[in-house]
Formats: structure tokens, C-alpha cells, sequence
């Protein structure tokens, strides 16, 4: 933690020299203006609702694929005939960057929180479904046999055998989605809203403020990094009872 | 007859002695591989007898465990026609217990919810569940680890563990994959001792697959041995034993039995090492 710290400090203070020659303080701007931006950002309030309505929509996006693509996963894993059917499509769509899809959803939903939403959670979907879908398919037949010899139906299969069989696989996708989910919100709000840390720096960049383009940046870095260390100790904690398996 | 009918406890009484609990009728299973097709048994026709202990004896790999899941209902036979209290098996065969060679413990849950999952799918209430569930890893000497998360325990306690998880929804039939392979002598031989005596006690049809010989002699009361891949019957011996011989059998008694056995099993082994 201490080196890292160094390290961090090391590549400001080269940055801070380094944009002193010439004219690239325009084009990059200083470390000091940077963390200058930041502090007056805070402390009139400016960029707290921006960063509020980022993370609002990334959890409601995320809250979504994490229910639709863990269900889907669910019932394609459980049925192969349903999976046959839905495969392709699935895939079709996977391969389509979800940017691409945001001229179509101001189309149909227009501006605001919705198409943000809409994005955050298409980005984190396909990483929620693929990720599931992967372990809750291979989960060890001697669970499903068991399953059919006690007399589970197909719910039961489903929920208290296959569900958290592949327990592991699935918290690890929803990790990921939920950082797809942060950056697709963000995504969503450059080109569709008028609101929330994409559009400050879609704003700030054709304002020329290079300073509000980095700090907004550093806002955003700083949330993924939290988010990720919250989800790792969180995933840790969930998976421990499964632990005590391996360690015996 | 209407008078027994009406006292009978559960579904699994349909006409106590007359169809054979399990049957299996010309049964062949062939299992295909990247287009190519392995018989894993051959025309099988087995009458299993209320109450009998039948151990299925063959070399590893012959498709005893084929047999199993036939039974268990969880893969249909390609011809020929498994039947269950005379009528053909459709789906999973719920009134059997099966102890699969994993024991497929669930390691999310504790031991007792492990036990206690039968019944939920059953729709016993809560109470009653526990209660059941309590008795039977009692009665498997592992009441004192109700709480405990099966990756705690040890080898031969996660086999008790399955063992009532098993038996705690009143199965009559016990399908059993050599449920005892994979435990140390010492364990084993307590096992054995305790499931046989469980299942005097309660009456149960059991189907024992195994490869030990020493094990068929001293647990069952019928012994089918099988050949090599396609399995096909060599031998069907009846033992019909006393437990109070059971001792004894394992000595000296059945010195003649383990010779015929084993020359039975060397052929079959000698066979498949020359294939």
C-alpha cells in the first residue's frame, strides 16, 4: 500500500513537471488545477448530483441485469431446448457494441435517466449472462441426479441445487457487471442525458476545460476502485461456507 | 387385504410381496461417444425380491452402475423394460434411495439441512422435518454434528451423513454404488456393520454394487456377478444368510464362496487385460 502510494506520487509530480514546458498545460493541464477542480467541485456542491445520478442508474441497471441475466442464465442452464432457442439471438446481441445501440434508445425512450438506465444495464447483461449462464450449465451432474432422486421438480432443481452449485461462478459475473453496469450508465450519459459524470465531461471537453475533463476522471476512477474492493469483500464474506469445503 | 391396504403407512406399500420391487426385463444400454457406440449391458433379466440384499459384483467398469441409474430411473434402458413394483419405470424413481458413489452432500448446506431437503421437497412441515431428520443422524451416530458444514467432516461421516440423508424419507429400496470404496478398513467395516443392521431394522430392499468381494460375502443375501463391458449375469448365487452367522461367514465359513467368486472375477479381468 505504502509503495503504491510512492508510485502514485512519483507520476504526479512527473506530470506536474512534465506539463510545465510549453503549451501541453493547455492540452493536459496540472495535477495541482486538477486537484484545485476537485476541491471547488466539492465544496460549492457541483458535482455531487452528477455523481449521485451516475450512481443511481448504474445500480438500477445493474439491479436489472443482475435479475433478468442470472434468470435467463437460470432457465437456458436448466432447459436445452430453451437454450438452443435463445442462443443465437443472444449471441447476435452480445456482439453488438451496446453503444451503438444508444441513438436507437433516444429514439424510442427519448433523453434522461431512462436511456441511461436502459445502457448501464445492457452493458452489464451480457457479462451477468455469459458469466452465469457458463457455471450454472456445468454444475456437477451427481447434484442434478440427486435432485431427480429426491424428488426435486424443476424449480426446486433450479433454485436449491443448480442456483448455488454455481454460487462462485455467478458472484464473480455479477462483479464485473456491476463495474459494466457503472461504466455503461456513463456511457449513457455522454451521448443521452444531461446529467451525471458523462455528461460533465462531454461538457467540459467542448468547453476546453481539460482540468474538469481529468478531475471528473479521477471522480470516476476513484468510485470503480471502491466499488471493486467493496464487491471483493463482499464476494468473500458470501463465499466462505463454500470455502470450508476446500480447506477440508 | 382392504383392511392392510387402508393401514398401509406410505405410497411405497403397493402390494406388499407380490411384484418383485424391481425388475429388469431384457434391458440392454449401449452409451455413444463421437459417433461410436459402447454396450454397457447386454439383455439383462434381474427379479429383485422384496426385502432382499443383492449385491452386484464385477470387475470396475463393467456397467454395474449402468444397472443403478436404470433403476433409479435416471437414464431409460434402449430395450427391454425396467419395472418397478410390476409396473415400467417413467422418470426418476422416487421410492428408492440412491447413495451414488460421490455422496453429493450439498456444501452450502449444513449436514442437518443436507438431511432435512428431502423433506422440504416433500412438503413436511418444518417441525416435523427437523424432528425427522434429528432421529436419523442419530441413529448414524452424527447427532452431534447437525451444524456442521459437510467440508468439515471426514470421509466416513460425509458417507453417514448421506446415508441418512437417504433414509430419512422412509425409502424401501436402497440403491447403493460402492458406497464404501473410497473409505479406510477400519471405517469401512463399521459401515458395513451399521448398514446392515439399519437395514434389518427396517426392512429394506437393497442393491449393493460393488467390486469387493469380501464385502458382497458379508452383506448380502443374493450375489450377481457380471462380466466384463457389456455386463451380461455369469452368476446369480444365492447366500440367504443368518445374521448371526455374519461373523463367521467373513472367516472361514464361506472359504469356498471367495474361491468360486474370485476365479469368476480373474477370468473376467484376464479377459478384458487380453482385449
Amino acid at each position: 500500500m505504502f509503495r503504491h502510494g510512492f508510485t502514485l506520487l512519483f507520476l504526479l509530480a512527473a506530470w506536474q513537471l512534465g506539463a510545465g514546458f510549453g503549451a501541453t498545460a493547455y492540452y493536459l493541464s496540472t495535477p495541482v488545477q486538477v486537484a484545485d477542480r476537485l476541491l471547488e467541485w466539492s465544496m460549492s456542491g457541483y458535482v455531487w448530483p452528477h455523481l449521485l445520478s451516475t450512481i443511481e442508474c448504474s445500480l438500477a441497471g445493474f439491479g436489472v441485469a443482475a435479475f433478468v441475466g442470472t434468470l435467463f442464465a437460470l432457465a437456458m442452464a436448466s432447459s436445452p431446448s430453451f437454450a438452443r432457442l435463445l442462443e443465437p439471438a443472444l449471441f447476435a446481441a452480445f456482439s453488438t457494441p451496446k453503444i451503438v445501440i444508444a441513438p436507437l434508445l433516444i429514439l424510442w425512450i427519448g433523453v434522461g435517466t431512462l436511456p441511461v438506465i436502459a445502457l448501464s444495464a445492457l452493458s452489464s447483461f451480457f457479462v451477468i449472462f455469459y458469466g452465469s449462464y457458463g457455471g450454472l450449465r456445468d454444475v456437477s451432474g451427481s447434484y442434478i441426479d440427486t435432485a431427480a432422486v429426491l424428488g426435486a421438480g424443476y424449480w426446486t432443481t433450479a433454485f436449491q441445487f443448480r442456483l448455488p452449485a454455481a454460487g462462485p461462478y455467478i458472484l464473480a459475473s455479477l462483479t464485473q457487471g456491476l463495474i459494466y453496469a457503472f461504466h455503461g450508465a456513463i456511457l449513457g450519459e455522454m451521448t443521452a442525458s444531461d446529467t451525471g459524470m458523462g455528461y460533465l465531461i462531454v461538457y467540459s471537453a467542448t468547453s476546453m476545460d481539460a482540468a474538469s475533463v481529468l478531475a471528473a476522471l479521477a471522480v470516476i476512477g476513484a468510485v470503480t476502485f471502491g466499488l471493486l474492493h467493496l464487491l471483493a469483500s463482499a464476494t468473500r464474506a458470501l463465499a466462505a461456507p463454500l470455502n470450508a469445503e476446500a480447506l477440508a | 387385504m382392504n383392511i392392510q391396504a387402508s393401514h398401509s403407512t406410505g405410497v411405497f406399500d403397493v402390494e406388499p410381496g407380490r411384484a418383485p420391487v424391481l425388475s429388469f426385463q431384457g434391458v440392454s444400454k449401449s452409451f455413444s461417444h463421437e459417433n461410436r457406440s459402447t454396450p454397457a449391458i447386454e439383455t439383462i433379466n434381474l427379479d429383485i425380491a422384496r426385502g432382499e440384499f443383492v449385491a452386484f459384483l464385477g470387475p470396475s467398469g463393467c456397467g454395474k452402475t449402468t444397472l443403478l441409474n436404470l433403476a433409479a430411473g435416471l437414464i431409460k434402458p434402449d430395450n427391454g423394460a425396467v419395472l418397478r413394483d410390476g409396473e415400467p419405470l417413467r422418470g426418476p424413481n422416487t421410492r428408492v434411495g440412491y447413495l451414488t458413489q460421490s455422496d453429493a452432500l450439498l456444501p452450502w448446506r449444513t449436514v442437518i439441512a443436507n438431511v432435512t431437503l428431502p423433506l422440504e421437497i416433500r412438503r413436511i412441515p418444518r417441525v416435523e422435518r427437523q424432528a425427522r431428520a434429528m432421529a436419523m443422524l442419530e441413529r448414524v451416530g452424527l447427532g452431534a454434528f447437525a451444524r456442521h458444514l459437510p467440508g468439515q467432516l471426514s470421509g466416513g461421516m460425509r458417507k453417514r451423513a448421506a446415508l441418512a440423508r437417504t433414509l430419512v424419507y422412509d425409502p424401501k429400496t436402497l440403491l447403493l454404488d460402492e458406497p464404501f470404496s473410497a473409505l479406510d478398513a477400519q471405517a469401512r467395516l463399521a459401515m458395513q456393520r451399521q448398514l446392515r443392521e439399519l437395514v434389518d431394522e427396517l426392512g429394506l430392499t437393497v442393491l449393493l454394487v460393488t467390486h469387493d468381494l469380501n464385502e458382497a460375502i458379508a452383506l448380502a443375501d443374493r450375489i450377481v456377478v457380471f462380466s466384463k463391458r457389456p455386463a451380461r449375469v455369469l452368476e446369480d448365487i444365492d447366500i440367504r444368510h443368518d445374521p448371526s452367522i455374519l461373523r463367521q461367514r467373513r472367516t472361514s465359513l464361506d472359504g469356498s464362496l471367495h474361491d468360486r467368486l474370485w476365479s469368476l472375477l480373474e477370468n473376467e479381468l484376464e479377459a478384458g487385460a487380453l482385449r
